[in-house]
C-alpha cells in the first residue's frame, strides 16, 4: 500500500520543505513541517513496520508543536520590549515574520527558490547512484531522503536564526532518517533518533524564548 | 544491583532531582560535588562482576554487581576494568563542580554538568557501541541551556555548535553500519572507502576539525567561560574515545585503510591552526578556544600512534602508545578549568576580555591574571608545568613516525605560548600609576592558588599521575 503513496510523499516533502525555505510565517513554517513529517513516516514505512514509522510522525510533530508553543509566547514579548533589540528573536539580517513582503524579500524568496532549484537538478543526478551506497532503499526513498538533506543544509546556510536553524536540522535529519531507515531497523535506534528530533525541538523552543527568561545568574 | 545502574542511572536521576533544586545554589554545587565524589569512590573500591561482603551487616554479606544492564534488547555494559576510568571520571566532574562556585556560573552547572557526564557515560557503556553517537548528540543538547542561560540571548557561535553536532551524527551512524558491513567482506575496498569517507566528515563535524572549527572561537567568546570550558573538554574527549573505539573494534581501518595518517595529518593541522590563531588573537575567551582546538589536535595525534608500540618509559612495557592520549587527560583538564576559572575571575572586575580591557588588570587581580597565564603556558607544553611531560612524550614518540607532524605540532605550540606570552605583557602592562591590589575573594585565591601549585607539582613529578592514568588503555 505504501508503495502508492511513496512518490506522492516525495511531492509532499519537496512542497514543505521548499515551504520551510522560502516563507517567514512562523505558523505557516510549523504547518510545513507537520505535513513533511506525514511524507516522512510514509517514505520511512517503505523499510519499517508501520508501528514504528509512526514514531517518526508522533515525534515529528511533537517537535511542531513544541517550536509552535514557544512561538506563540514569543510576538506578546517582543511587543512588550520594543525598545530592547535583543529581545528580538530574528536578528536583523533576517525579514521578521511579520513584516510585509517587501522587494527585499522577494528577492530572497527568488534565491532561495532558485538555489534549491539547482539543489534540485544535484538531487536527480544522484539519486540513481544511492541505492548502490545503501541496498535496499528505493528509487523514491533516494528523492525524498535527499530532497530533505540537500534543503535542510541549505536552510542552514541561509539563517541564524535559531527557529530557523531548528527547522533546518530536522529537515536535514528527517532525511538521513529516511535513508538510516532503509539500513537499521532497532527499536532503540528509532526511539533515541525521536529523543534527537524531540531534543532538538526543546533546545529550538529554549534558545527561543530563554532571552525573555528570568535571569538565574 | 548493576554497574550502568550504579554508574549511568543514579547520576542521571541525581541531574534530574538536582535540577529541581538549582534555585538553592550552594546546596546544588554541594550535592553535585558529594555525588561525584561518591561514586568515585564507590568506583575505587567496589568491584564488579566479583562477590564482595559488607561485613559488618549481616543482610549485605555477599553482594554481587552485574555489569551488563538490558534495556530494548541492547546492552549498557561497564566491566571492571572500567573501574579505574569511572573513577577518574567522577573524581574530574567533582572538580570541576569544586570551582563552579568561585567561577559564578549560573545554577544550571552542576545539574547539566552532571546530566552530560552521565549521558557520556552511557555512550561508553552502550553496545554496540554505534549509538554512542546518538548519546554523544543528546548530551550536546542537554549542554545548551548551561551555555546560554536564561536571561541572554542565544548566539551564532552556540548554534554553530548546536548545527555541527547534529550533522556530525549521520555521518558516524552511516560509518558504523557500513563498518558493520565489512566484518562480512573486509576485503572489499569500496566499502572501506565509503565508511572511511564518512567517518572522517563525521568526526570532523563533532570535533571541529579544520574547517570546522569555527563554532570553537564563538562559542568560547559568546559565553561564560567556565561552561565554555567544560564543554570544551569533555564532549571533544567523548568524541575522541568514540574514534578510539573505531579504531580499536577494526584495526585494519588504522593501519591498511590509512586511518592513523588520516589521524596524525588532522591532528597536526589542528594543533597548527589553533596555535597559530592563538597566536595573533586579541580575546582572551577567544584564545582559550583556540587552545581547546589544539588540544583536541594534540589529542588527535596521540591517537594516531596506535596499538602497535609500546611506551617506552613504561617498566612493564606493555602498555600501547596509545596511552599517551589516556595521560593527557589530566593536564588537560587542570589547564582548561584554571584558565576558565582565572577569566571568569577577571571578567567580574574588567567590561569585557578583550585586550584592551584588560590592559594592566595584574595589578588589580594578580592571582587570576597569574592563573591564566600559567595555565596558558602549561597547555603549551613548557618545561615544569602539567602537560610538559606528556607533550614531550608524544612528540618523541611521533617524530619516530612523522617528522613532519612533529614540527607541525611544535609550530602550533610555539604558536600558543606567543598568544600567552602576548597575554602576559597585556595583562602586566597598564598605566603604571596604580596601586596593586588584590580584589580576588578568599575562595578564588585558594583554588587560583592551588590550581596553579597542581601544574607544577604534575610538572615536575609525572610519575604520580602518569602511570595510572596510561594503564586505562589496558581497560
Amino acid at each position: 500500500m505504501f508503495d502508492m503513496l511513496a512518490l506522492p510523499s516525495v511531492i509532499l516533502v519537496t512542497l514543505t520543505s521548499l515551504l520551510l525555505l522560502t516563507i517567514s510565517e512562523w505558523r505557516l513554517n510549523i504547518i510545513a513541517l507537520g505535513l513533511q513529517y506525514i511524507g516522512v513516516s510514509l517514505l520511512v514505512a517503505l523499510s519499517w513496520p508501520v508501528e514504528m514509522a509512526v514514531t517518526k510522525l508522533v515525534a515529528g510533530w511533537m517537535s511542531g508543536a513544541v517550536l509552535g508553543m514557544a512561538m506563540t509566547t514569543f510576538p506578546a514579548l517582543r511587543q512588550s520590549h520594543p525598545e530592547n533589540p535583543e529581545m528580538a528573536v530574528l536578528p536583523a539580517d533576517e525579514p521578521a515574520a511579520e513584516q510585509p513582503a517587501t522587494g527585499y524579500l522577494a528577492a530572497g524568496s527568488l534565491f532561495r527558490i532558485l538555489a534549491a532549484a539547482l539543489l534540485g537538478l544535484t538531487v536527480l543526478s544522484i539519486a540513481p547512484t544511492l541505492p548502490e551506497w545503501f541496498p535496499g532503499i528505493t528509487l523514491t526513498q533516494a528523492w525524498g531522503s535527499l530532497v530533505l538533506i540537500g534543503l535542510g543544509l541549505l536552510h542552514l546556510g541561509l539563517t541564524a536564526n535559531p527557529f530557523r536553524t531548528i527547522i533546518g536540522l530536522l529537515t536535514a535529519l528527517s532525511g538521513f532518517e529516511i535513508l538510516y531507515a532503509a539500513v537499521e531497523s532497532s527499536t532503540l535506534v528509532a526511539g533515541l533518533l525521536a529523543a534527537v528530533n524531540l531534543g532538538l525541538s526543546l533546545m529550538g523552543a529554549y534558545l527561543v524564548v530563554a532571552h525573555t527568561m528570568e535571569e538565574t545568574e | 544491583m548493576n554497574a550502568p545502574a550504579i554508574w549511568i542511572l543514579f547520576p542521571g536521576i541525581c541531574a534530574a532531582a538536582l535540577y529541581f533544586l538549582r534555585r538553592w545554589t550552594r546546596l546544588t554545587n554541594l550535592a553535585g560535588i558529594s555525588i561525584a565524589l561518591l561514586l568515585a569512590i564507590l568506583a575505587l573500591a567496589v568491584p564488579i562482576g566479583e562477590t564482595f561482603s559488607l561485613a559488618p551487616i549481616p543482610a549485605l554479606s555477599a553482594l554481587q554487581i552485574g555489569d551488563t544492564w538490558v534495556f530494548q534488547g541492547r546492552r549498557f555494559i561497564l566491566e571492571d576494568s572500567s573501574r579505574p576510568a569511572l573513577a577518574f571520571v567522577f573524581l574530574s566532574l567533582a572538580f570541576w563542580f569544586g570551582g563552579a562556585s568561585a567561577a559564578s556560573t549560573n545554577r544550571l552547572f552542576v545539574p547539566v554538568g552532571l546530566g552530560i557526564v552521565t549521558l557520556l557515560n552511557a555512550s561508553v557503556a552502550v553496545e554496540p557501541f554505534l549509538y554512542a553517537a546518538l548519546l554523544i548528540e543528546m548530551a550536546a543538547l542537554v549542554s545548551i541551556p548551561m551555555l546560554s542561560p536564561p536571561g541572554k540571548p542565544a548566539g551564532r557561535g552556540i548554534l554553530r555548535f548546536l548545527t555541527f553536532q547534529t550533522l556530525g551524527l549521520p555521518f558516524i551512524l552511516l560509518a558504523g553500519w557500513l563498518l558493520s558491513g565489512t566484518e562480512i567482506n573486509p576485503a572489499d575496498p569500496e566499502i572501506v572507502l565509503r565508511a572511511a569517507v564518512m567517518m572522517i566528515l563525521g568526526f570532523s563535524f563533532q570535533m571541529a576539525v579544520f574547517p570546522f572549527h569555527t563554532w570553537i572561537p564563538m562559542l568560547a567568546e559568546e559565553v561564560h567561560p567556565y561552561s565554555a570550558a567544560f564543554v570544551l573538554f569533555v564532549i571533544p574527549s567523548a568524541i575522541s574515545l568514540l574514534a578510539l573505539e573505531f579504531l580499536n573494534r577494526y584495526a585494519w581501518l588504522g593501519t591498511e585503510a590509512g586511518g592513523y595518517l588520516v589521524l596524525q595529518f588532522l591532528g597536526a593541522l589542528m594543533v597548527l591552526a589553533g596555535g597559530i590563531w592563538a597566536a595573533f588573537q586579541r580575546n582572551l575567551k577567544r584564545m582559550l578556544g583556540y587552545a581547546a582546538i589544539t588540544e583536541t589536535g594534540q589529542a588527535l595525534l596521540a591517537l594516531s600512534l596506535g596499538f602497535s608500540g609500546v611506551i617506552p618509559a613504561d617498566p612493564a612495557g606493555s602498555v600501547p602508545l596509545v596511552g599517551l592520549y589516556f595521560a593527557q587527560f589530566l593536564p588537560r583538564m587542570l589547564g582548561l578549568t584554571l584558565w576558565a576559572l582565572g577569566l571568569s575571575t577577571l571578567q567580574t572586575a574588567a567590561p569585557g576580555l578583550d585586550f584592551e580591557h584588560v590592559r594592566g588588570i595584574a595589578r588589580k587581580m594578580p592571582a587570576a591574571s597569574a592563573a591564566v597565564a600559567l595555565a596558558h603556558i602549561s597547555l603549551a607544553g613548557f618545561p615544569l608545568l602539567a602537560s610538559f611531560p606528556t607533550h614531550l612524550a608524544l612528540w618523541s614518540a611521533l617524530s619516530v613516525q612523522s617528522l613532519p607532524a612533529t614540527l607541525l605540532s611544535l609550530i602550533g605550540s610555539a604558536g600558543l605560548l606567543m598568544g600567552a606570552l602576548r597575554t602576559l605583557a597585556v595583562l602586566l602592562t597598564g598605566s603604571g600609576a596604580e596601586e596593586w591590589q588584590v580584589l580576588e575573594n578568599r575562595r578564588q585565591l585558594g583554588l587560583l592558588a592551588a590550581g596553579g601549585i597542581l601544574l607544577f607539582l604534575l610538572g615536575i613529578f609525572p610519575q604520580w599521575f602518569l602511570p595510572s592514568l596510561v594503564a586505562l588503555a589496558g581497560g
